[in-house]
């Protein structure tokens, strides 16, 4: 069976999403359940003052967001008006403040990648008014807006998404669900309306008076430098950008060196992605911007979910059992409001427990199988989840993609940025029963996580089992087949495969490492006009050495562009639930991890990075440029050499030496919206200089 | 299909307890307290002008000296109100505070147009012992008088206490007790707009200074110039001239008491880095010398080291005449960099 979009919209929804309201530090965490009798003193006088403004734990429902409406965008994406004689249609211009401009535009690949779209959707698509490279669109606008983290608690301000056919002010935390067919591509239109003089006239409220940029990261998507959420792409304030997502998964490669990559309808199937998330990227700023809650669930569907469905492995996808939780700790001030430091290095830890936006709420459940897509949307917070009662869990999938076979687990480890996709079957229960999803890591500041005290956990959503709903299904246990492996199962398609060692072209080493109060790759602080990689685009894999030399901290550390698979961590076999495919690889300290990757299908820049906010916002950030090298072998080392030092060509370049780095720039610029003249001049991303777009991209080059 | 009635507490202690852990109150800069730890009554603790919604609710209004002996309050007639840059020195500091504060000091050109119209430099001493206003003054000399540029000392623990509100700590406490780990952060903010950030002194200078006016500008800095010229990311070039106290060639390093090298660092005895070990060659203790110093990417090493004329150290006599053997941009910095 196949579910339409029409029916994906009308059961309404699909997993809830992310987000990761706030801040992160430090679990509150970490008092003993009343059973004990001890330390008496503490909890006779925190009776009154510890409560989160006399919310009791689980009397406010879970929210689950709603999914974002499909729109008819206009201007028609690619085909800007306004653009100063001699700009062609489709380029960025300098800010206009005017979102009809959209004046950072869109990818220069969109127009050209016609494959990513399933031949299915293609004469809809023209028929509709779509285009060859996207078959329906969306508007999510960035706005600041009043939201109740507990039903009696003040409404206070949080940065939001807002569905562009919703009205102004109406943004939520989470952001909207964005739910899409596999091989659908769309074209995402983000206004950012944190403009300086915000308020009232706009929907929105104005805590800060000033204008925040912003740059949406697609996590776990496959998508152009231009859409991934580049550091310092911005969408500017009170600007808009066309983010062009394939929602399709990288074009095969081939394994030999020297050959060209296949491209055209040749996709990885052992990559299709399925639980994607969006959230800010913003350079210097994204602790904060995620902080203040801004995140979302991007959930993209294709057959195989859809048979497992019909087969009664998974619950419906985008169904009334398919259900997204953002999960996310959060600091307030007295008053309510979010506390940010903005000075705390270390990583945000909050002491309040967040689902879906709610402090702790509850969620009521039918006698059945549930899939449950959690999102560990803290800033630094790892977690180490369970259910209360010992109940073991079903994982079907991590971060983007399902595993060959579901794993049964007790609890599992998820760091910030993560998502693991759980079965939880509640058949066995009676009504009026009730489960604790709670967390068992000890975490009290954002250098690492202390240990799992299995004695101390910290609920974070109770489920209410309600009776006389029973309904029988196959159970979803250890080994259940999900994609399969390729070569083995011989029933599924787009069945799972491992990288393999004889496909590994280059080696890279990179160190994690703390300097001088702020972090390093490789000894180096990012710098997004840097390369700090440039591997043969579509060709072969690679296999990258991380290690964790910090001394003493945690670093999960995530890849855009492309997920990895890591064989060993410290030489032994990751834990049996993340073996497969994933976009995060959780460094403890002292850990070398050995992993595998491929880039594919799209030139950078890329960045990947320490996924504990604010370890990249100090600067753990690094660069990977895939570059094609059959056009200009001359590009790439033959060699690449272990520390990523790289050799950039311009002409492919979105790290384009003489062109936007400020290496080469005499002046800094500077007027009324501060440095930006000089982003502003070249589109925010990619600029009008000497690169050749035609070269950019693994395509137009027959084997 | 979400339930919306009432709904039954578990009146299990699960829940009890779970409440009492939502706790809210403003944050310690203090990294020990963590809220999860702290008592209701510190969790009652007054914080310093209200609630911390502003960044700099949280930092002490301390009594500090300019280096021209005027007396200010750190929040008061520093911070409140104002675009700042923050930074931690000692002067006494070997290796990292010459270097981001050579660093601050281009950055300080780049700002040219608004350095103490717009925007101010606060450079704090950590060894307020040592570091009188006096000794301070003449480190501002040092780096070429700029201005906007405030060199600060006060009492030991408050500057102790701030750097922590500045979140200038490391949470181990070995490495939190070691001076030179504090020299490489470069905090900056707008109060007017409570956007702050911090970065490592030593990144792309560049970046670093588009950075700080990204994130502190405001509609309220009355300079209208358009645009500044960056300032040169050649290395830069020291000469110092001292007298040899040690040689440990096996670390390519040797001993100086120099005098003042301007624009690094005030006169001292201390190891440097040689870039070549021939440097070391024929080279004795008590030898006076004239020698240059190369910065680059943080990282300051010898490239050139020759006898001074008229020296009478007591071997000089039979010491071969060195040549200057300058070996520019031959060695790999070591410390991390951005600028490569």
């Amino acid at each position: 069976m196949s579910l339409s979009r029409r029916s994906l919209l009308k059961t309404g929804l699909i997993t809830g999403a992310a987000g990761a309201a706030s801040l992160p530090l430090l679990a509150s965490a970490r008092r003993r359940r009343r059973s004990s009798d001890s330390d008496s003193d503490s909890d006779s006088s925190s009776a009154d003052s510890g409560k989160f403004f006399g919310y009791t734990p689980f009397t406010q429902p879970l929210t689950l967001p709603a999914v974002l409406t499909p729109v008819k965008l206009d201007p028609k994406p690619a085909n800007y008006p306004n653009r100063p004689s001699g700009v062609p249609t489709n380029a960025p211009i300098a800010p206009t403040h005017n979102f009809d401009d959209v004046t950072h535009a869109i990818a220069p690949e969109f127009g050209q990648f016609p494959d990513m779209m399933a031949p299915e959707f293609r004469e809809q698509a023209l028929d509709d008014g779509y285009s060859s490279d996207h078959a329906v669109e969306f508007g999510l606008y960035i706005e600041e807006v009043l939201h109740q983290f507990v039903p009696k608690g003040p409404k206070v301000p949080v940065f939001s998404y807002r569905d562009a056919a919703n009205e102004p002010g109406s943004g939520t935390i989470p952001g909207p669900t964005v739910v899409v067919d596999y091989r659908k591509p769309a074209v995402l239109r983000c206004f950012n309306a944190l403009t300086e003089d915000r308020g009232p006239s706009t929907g929105q409220v104005n805590s800060t008076h000033h204008a925040h940029e912003s740059s949406i990261h697609l996590h776990g998507g496959h998508n152009t430098a231009h859409s991934d959420g580049y550091p310092d792409f911005y969408t500017l304030a009170g600007e808009s950008r066309d983010y062009w997502y394939t929602n399709c998964g990288p074009q095969r490669t081939i394994g030999v060196p020297g050959l060209a990559p296949v491209h055209g309808e040749d996709f990885d199937l052992a990559w299709i992605p399925t639980t994607a998330w969006y959230h800010d990227h913003a350079m210097d700023l994204t602790g904060f911007n995620v902080a203040k809650g801004l995140a979302g669930l991007y959930v993209i569907v294709d057959d195989r979910e859809r048979e497992l469905f019909t087969r009664g492995v998974i619950p419906e996808p985008g169904g009334p059992h398919d259900i997204g939780i953002a999960l996310a700790d959060a600091r307030f001030n007295a008053d309510g409001t979010i506390f940010y430091d903005f000075l705390d290095h270390n990583g945000h830890i909050g002491d309040v427990f967040l689902a879906n936006g709610k402090v702790q709420p509850y969620f009521e459940v039918e006698q059945r199988k549930y899939r449950f897509r959690l999102l560990n949307g803290c800033n630094a917070r790892i977690l180490e989840l369970r259910l209360s009662g010992g109940q073991k869990m079903c994982i079907i999938g991590t971060d983007s993609w399902l595993l060959p076979y579901a794993v049964e687990v007790e609890s599992f480890e998820v760091s910030s940025g993560m998502r693991h996709d759980v079965i939880i079957d509640f058949s066995g229960y009676e009504g009026g029963d009730e489960v604790f999803l709670e967390n068992i890591m000890i975490q009290t500041d954002g250098r690492k996580s202390k240990k799992v005290d299995p004695d101390n956990p910290t609920p974070f959503v109770k489920f209410v089992v309600k009776g006389g709903t029973y309904v029988s299904e196959d159970p979803c246990e250890d080994g259940t087949v999900i994609r399969g492996i390729q070569g083995v199962d011989t029933d599924p398609e787009g069945q799972w495969a491992q990288i393999r060692e004889d496909e590994i072209v280059a080696q890279r080493y990179f160190r994690f490492d703390r300097a001088m109060g702020a972090f390093t790759v490789n000894n180096r602080f990012f710098n997004p006009r840097r390369s700090d990689a440039n591997p043969k685009l579509g060709v072969g894999a690679e296999e990258w050495l991380w290690e964790n030399k910090s001394g003493g901290w945690d670093h999960p550390i995530h890849t855009h562009l492309e997920g990895h698979q890591v064989i060993t961590i410290n030489g032994e076999l990751p834990r049996k639930e993340r073996r497969y495919n994933q976009d995060l690889t959780l460094l403890h300290n002292g850990e070398l991890a050995e992993l595998r990757i491929k880039f594919r299908t799209f030139t950078g820049p890329f960045a990947f990075h320490c996924h504990t906010i604010e370890h990249e916002d100090m600067r753990m950030m690094a660069v990977v440029d895939p570059t094609p090298t059959d056009l200009t072998p001359d590009a790439v080392d033959e060699t690449p050499p272990l520390d990523g030092e790289t050799r950039i060509d311009p002409l492919v370049s979105g790290v384009v030496p003489d062109c936007i780095d400020l290496e080469h720039e005499e002046y800094l610029y500077f007027d009324a919206v501060g440095d930006l003249e000089r982003i502003d001049d070249r589109g925010v991303g990619f600029p009008e200089c000497e690169f050749d777009i035609t070269l950019r991209g693994n395509r137009g080059r027959e084997d | 299909m979400i339930p919306t009635g009432p709904n039954a507490l578990a009146a299990a202690g699960r829940c009890l307890a779970t409440a009492l852990l939502l706790a809210c109150g403003p944050l310690s800069p203090n990294p020990e307290e963590a809220p999860g730890e702290r008592t209701p009554a510190q969790r009652q603790e007054p914080v310093q002008r209200g609630d911390r919604h502003k960044q700099s609710d949280g930092f002490s209004n301390i009594l500090l000296y300019t280096q021209h002996g005027e007396p200010v309050h750190f929040y008061d007639d520093l911070v409140k109100d104002k675009v700042v840059i923050i930074n931690l020195i000692y002067t006494t500091c070997p290796k990292i505070c010459p270097a981001t504060t050579a660093q601050l000091a281009e950055v300080n050109d780049s700002l040219g147009p608004w350095i103490g119209e717009d925007v101010t430099m606060l450079s704090i001493s950590i060894d307020p012992a040592v570091d009188s206003p006096e000794r301070l003054k003449q480190y501002w000399e040092l780096f070429g008088s700029k201005p906007g540029w405030l060199f600060l000392t006060g009492d030991y623990d408050e500057i102790e206490k701030l750097r922590r509100e500045l979140g200038v700590y490391d949470l181990d406490p070995v490495i939190d007790a070691d001076k030179t780990q504090h020299g490489g952060i470069v905090t900056f903010g707008n109060d007017r707009t409570n956007r702050w950030a911090a970065l490592p002194a030593l990144m792309h200078r560049k970046l670093l200074a588009k950075t700080i006016l990204q994130i502190t500008w405001d509609d309220q800095w009355k300079t209208s110039a358009r645009r500044v010229k960056l300032a040169s990311d050649a290395p830069d070039r020291y000469t110092g001239h001292g007298i040899v106290r040690a040689i440990h060639a096996e670390r390519d390093e040797v001993v100086i008491e120099h005098q003042d090298i301007p624009g690094l660092m005030l006169a001292m005895t201390m190891p440097f880095e040689v870039a070549d070990s021939a440097l070391l060659e024929g080279l004795a203790a008590g030898q006076t010398v004239d020698f240059v110093i190369a910065l680059e990417n943080g990282v300051h090493r010898v490239v050139s080291l020759t006898a001074a004329p008229g020296a009478t150290a007591r071997r000089d006599a039979t010491a071969t005449p060195r040549p200057a053997r300058a070996r520019v941009g031959s060695a790999r910095p070591r410390t991390p960099d951005s600028a490569s």
